[in-house]
């Protein structure tokens, strides 16, 4: 039996999401009043800085869904427009893909993968791996700033903060 | 010369008198200067106090986690103040909130059905039972089921709910594949994958993760819950190794199911 004590938060390793979360906004998303609490002094969003080569805050323009060339999945491809590098360099325009999307009248989402509203703004906590960006830790690396059905928020001004914080860090360790 | 006879011993037993208030006794031996004799003395040779046999008070905060030992729960181990000194993970708490999140959709077949997968080990058919037990019960109008024969099949659009085991690319303790109607957001079919590239066990093992707490986190978003950001409920998105806080509900998991169904 839990009991109860204070809200934190902090790192491991993600678990699978369902993520029946549509990406269009017509998707009907009950929300208790603090499931979508934005993170504060959150030991996640610390570890997510850290470990991320870039951070971008982006725009979604584009989320396009298809089938895959075995037909047992569904993708969507998603094109973000980056309009503020918060730490490291990543390229203007973004394109990423995930398992999930909608064909037709058949949906799928695949648990933890990015979840994207077009025309809402995230942060992204971006890996790059010979010039190739993917997103951290799925889902959880993909924070919503402005979107309506999201789960996770961030707020931009916290998070820069937090760089700001581990760039501080990082500055102490190579003295 | 009467007076002087007795003048001499009085003279003489005083300066014994005085002797003897001077010094009664040699002071019992202690190397330390704590005022407490090497024989009573823990710690002859460091200075200490008499509460602690004459040893030094402990650290007021052995794992410098910044909870005094006499408060923590886990004096050796660093924790968290808001868990009595202990790491997250080691504790079953509820935070008190109440979060959940939906994405909007449900089954409409209220007694989903799922299978194991061969590629399940065998005693994990158990733990996936019990998980999926923990959300029924929460008698929140919905019921999972278990059809106990094994299948091949694993993640793919069969309608067929499997949980199986295997590979998974990323980060990703466990997947869960859902299928739905677009018009009418009626799940069809979900599949739970555990990677294989980690570690689990039945329960606390160090550097592993427990397979119920995952199946249990895993069936929440079977049932069509989101994650929320509050770490000490089952559908946070962060899972830890070496426990099994996640195994039981806290009052946002159980709101969500009761909010949806």
């Amino acid at each position: 039996m839990k009991t109860f004590l204070g809200f934190l938060v902090a790192t491991g390793v993600t678990l699978g999401a369902f993520g029946l979360r549509q990406q269009e906004s017509q998707a009907q998303v009950l929300s208790g009043q603090d499931a979508t609490q934005r993170y504060s002094a959150n030991a996640l969003l610390l570890a997510l800085a850290r470990e991320a080569d870039a951070i971008v805050v982006g725009r979604v323009q584009a989320a396009n869904s298809y089938w895959s060339a075995d037909h047992t999945l569904i993708l969507t491809d998603y094109i973000i427009q980056t309009a503020e590098n918060l730490k490291g360099v990543a390229p203007a325009t973004l394109r990423l893909t995930a398992e999930g999307g909608e064909v037709g009248d058949i949906g799928l989402v695949v648990s933890d993968e990015i979840k994207l509203e077009r025309h809402a703004r995230y942060a992204l906590f971006l890996k790059n791996t010979a010039g190739r960006f993917t997103v951290l830790k799925g889902a959880v690396g993909a924070q919503s700033i402005d979107a309506a059905n999201a789960a996770l928020r961030v707020d931009v001004q916290e998070l820069k903060s937090v760089i700001q914080t581990i760039a501080k860090e990082q500055k102490h360790e190579n003295q | 010369m009467k007076t002087n006879k007795l003048f001499l011993p009085a003279i003489f037993a005083a300066i014994l008198f005085l002797s003897s208030c001077k010094n009664p006794v040699d002071p019992p031996p202690d190397l330390d200067n704590d005022g407490i004799a090497d024989a009573q003395d823990q710690c002859p040779s460091v200075a200490g106090v008499s509460e602690f046999g004459g040893c030094p008070p402990p650290p007021r905060d052995r794992d410098n986690d910044g909870t005094p030992a006499a408060q923590d729960n886990c004096p050796d181990t660093p924790g968290d103040r808001e868990y009595n000194g202990c790491p997250f993970g080691k504790v079953d708490v509820c935070s008190g909130n109440s979060p959940y999140s939906h994405y909007g959709y449900k089954w409409s077949n209220l007694m989903p059905v799922f299978q194991f997968s061969s590629s399940l080990p065998s005693a994990w058919r158990n733990e996936t039972e019990y998980a999926a037990s923990t959300w029924n019960a929460v008698n929140a109008g919905i019921e999972i089921r278990v059809n106990r024969t094994i299948v091949s099949n694993g993640v793919g659009q069969d309608n067929k709910n499997v949980v199986s085991y295997g590979p998974i690319s990323s980060s990703k303790l466990g997947v869960t594949y859902g299928w739905y109607n677009t018009s009418t957001r009626i799940l069809s079919e979900a599949d739970i994958r555990l990677n294989s590239n980690y570690s689990f066990s039945i329960g606390e093992s160090s550097n592993k993760y427990d397979v119920r707490s995952v199946l249990t986190h895993e069936f929440g978003h079977f049932l069509g819950l989101d994650h929320v950001s509050d770490r000490t409920h089952t559908m946070y998105p962060e899972g830890y190794p070496d426990s099994i806080i996640y195994r039981t509900l806290c009052a946002g998991d159980k709101l969500g199911l009761l909010r949806l169904y």
